[in-house]
């Protein structure tokens, strides 16, 4: 069978393509490794939800010392049918950082302002209604006792009736669904091994379940699995090694009230320190607050049955290390490592400290940092300590914002692709995923994403009229 | 289930004596079964890094009990599990860490 486009992957980047792609008449398919999961079929943030709709089950690591545990979606809708939802538009400052050192043409924020209009009218982004949730509110409570800046962050989600749960607007409920409406094909469960590249173009993909031909393919696999499919097809040209994230450290705040809502979680950010700092909520089902305890079992095993008064909150930076993906001859997964500098490290045990002080400022009286060996922290005296002891050996840390791994930009020295996602040297290919963006943006990045995707796709469609 | 998954099992049974007290033996052996097929999802190179690991950890345990892991009672494997658990030698603490909160997330999870 043959096509004007194919896609490879359904995330944002995927469903931004996909859509537009379709309504201007193209013959789409869309080629998806993981399942079709209605959204809402698996409960957010639950182990189940792992096993069905995350990579490798959850379970994916960089290595490096400290290794960073990260997460990728696996399914239809990729990372929007999993995440928390939340919305940004990324600062203008580092848009300008961004097309400084990779000389990437239009990419200022008057550029990508009607993009990121766009993405906001189809996803509905809203800022909740009144009362915030507990968890959330714990988070004001401290900003505004110490004079901190922070907001209530918008998401993409439709508030029905007063009771119903709020309707997350992933992808398959959006755009893959206007895809679908336009016409393009989306196939699930289909894992795309390796492009057909010959002569500087491509003429399709090789897939578990046979060859697909194209005039065009477009991958946005997220940011490990695109270099990974690039390399694995002899495309390397600066790509997997600019693996950029926002490492994460967590505490585990108790509070006097009840602040745990298993299916959600805090939605206000602290952002004083922002871009380089921010805090927020994580999820905080009893699993992940034991998880959060595991680093001190020992000691704090009886702490979980407290969950409801508990909540888990994070500190990411903007981090100056980076990372490469790589492929192993014969090896379906890639292996990803990343570096975290000096200054990540201090800027980690800095998080935490500001951290467990706007906690303490909010009235939590027994804090728990997740790292091996912590202290309990249960006044504001004991807090610097407890920060600075995170070694390299004990710290845990995390991140879900990979990028980076295939940035754009016309100095062919530094970037893999064109400013619009046209991969150097090959005619017909383009990437346009979170890997064009040439770091963690400091923000969380979906938004900033689906606005580039659509700015680049709208470029391709041009060439081709 | 191959043997190394049964060995992470029951690894992770017996760590769970002292980690979670109030499960029942059988509740124990089934957590330890479910970690074992969750952590069997890794990818390839750490998965490879794991069961190198679980080698250490299993030949570590030998030298505690003085006897293989095998041949060691219910009680005695308990023991040195929970010694090696808590202790900082390399690979040997971060097997345990990687599979004590697979194995928490999977008794919170599952159990629910
Ligand atoms: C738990 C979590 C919470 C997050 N919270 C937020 C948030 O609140 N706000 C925010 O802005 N961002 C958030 N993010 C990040 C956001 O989800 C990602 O930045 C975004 O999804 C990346 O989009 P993408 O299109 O680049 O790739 P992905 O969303 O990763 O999609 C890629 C898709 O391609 C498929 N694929 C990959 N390789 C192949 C192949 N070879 N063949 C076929 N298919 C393939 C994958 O299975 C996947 O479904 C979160 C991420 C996670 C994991």
């Amino acid at each position: 069978m043959s096509y004007d486009v194919a896609v490879v992957g359904s995330g944002p980047g995927g469903a931004v393509t996909a859509r537009e792609c379709a309504r201007r008449g193209l013959r789409v398919v869309v080629l998806e490794e993981g399942a079709w999961v209605e959204p809402g079929a698996a409960e957010p943030y639950s182990l189940d939800q792992m096993r069905r709709q995350y990579r490798n089950q959850g379970l994916t690591v960089a290595l490096g010392r400290p290794p960073v545990a990260y997460t990728e979606a696996s399914c239809v809708g990729g990372g929007s049918e999993v995440n928390s939802g939340l919305y940004h538009r990324v600062d203008p400052e580092v848009l300008d950082e961004w097309s400084a050192a990779y000389a990437i043409e239009g990419l200022g924020r008057a550029d990508l302002d009607p993009w990121f209009d766009s993405v906001e009218d189809r996803l509905s982004i809203t800022t909740p209604p009144p009362p915030m949730n507990a968890a959330s509110d714990v988070l004001r409570r401290g900003a505004e006792a110490l004079g901190w800046d922070g907001l209530d962050v918008p998401r993409w989600v439709r508030h029905g009736a007063s009771g119903a749960a709020p309707e997350k607007q992933t992808m398959l409920r959006t755009y893959l669904a206007d895809a679908i409406a336009a016409g393009a094909e989306v196939r699930s469960g289909v894992r795309v091994e390796r492009l057909r590249v010959e002569g500087g173009r491509v003429s399709g993909v090789e897939t578990d379940r046979g060859v697909v031909r194209a005039d065009h393919v477009v991958v946005c696999g997220g940011a490990v699995q695109t270099p990974a499919l690039l390399l694995r097809s002899g495309v390397r040209r600066n790509v997997g090694r600019g693996l950029s994230m926002h490492p994460t450290v967590k505490v585990l705040a108790q509070l006097d009230e009840d602040v745990n809502d298993p299916r959600d979680l805090a939605t206000y950010q602290v952002k004083e320190f922002a871009p380089a700092m921010t805090m927020g909520g994580s999820a905080g089902r009893p699993g992940m607050i034991a998880l959060g305890l595991s680093g001190t079992w020992d000691r704090d095993r009886e702490l979980s049955a407290d969950w409801r008064r508990q909540s888990v909150y994070y500190a990411s930076i903007r981090s100056q290390g980076t990372g490469r993906v790589r492929v192993l001859p014969g090896a379906a997964d890639p292996v990803v490592t990343y570096h975290l500098t000096r200054r990540d490290m201090a800027a980690l045990r800095a998080g935490l400290g500001r951290l467990m002080l706007l906690l303490s400022a909010a009235g939590a009286r027994l804090q728990v940092p997740s790292y091996v060996g912590a202290p309990r922290v249960t006044d504001a005296g004991q807090v610097g300590p407890a920060a600075e002891a995170m070694s390299r050996a004990a710290a845990a840390v995390m991140s879900v914002h990979l990028c980076g791994t295939a940035p754009m930009g016309e100095d062919v020295r530094r970037s893999a692709t064109d400013s619009f996602g046209r991969v150097h040297g090959v005619a017909n290919l383009s990437v346009n995923d979170a890997s064009l963006l040439p770091s963690a943006p400091g923000v969380n990045p979906q938004g900033t994403l689906m606005a580039v995707a659509h700015r680049n796709v709208d470029r391709l469609l041009e060439g081709s009229r | 289930m191959p043997p190394a998954s049964e060995r992470l099992a029951s690894l992770t049974a017996d760590l769970l004596v002292r980690d979670l007290p109030e499960a029942a033996p059988h509740d124990a052996a089934a957590v330890g079964r479910a970690t074992a097929r969750h952590l069997a999802s890794l990818p390839v190179v750490t998965r490879a890094g794991v069961r190198v690991a679980q080698a250490v950890v299993v030949g570590s345990a030998g030298v505690l009990g003085r006897r293989p892991y095998s041949r060691m009672t219910p009680q005695a494997r308990a023991d040195v599990v929970h010694r090696l658990a808590g202790s900082s030698l390399p690979l040997v603490a971060e097997y345990f860490r990687l599979v004590r909160g697979v194995a928490l997330m999977v008794h919170h999870e599952d159990a629910r």
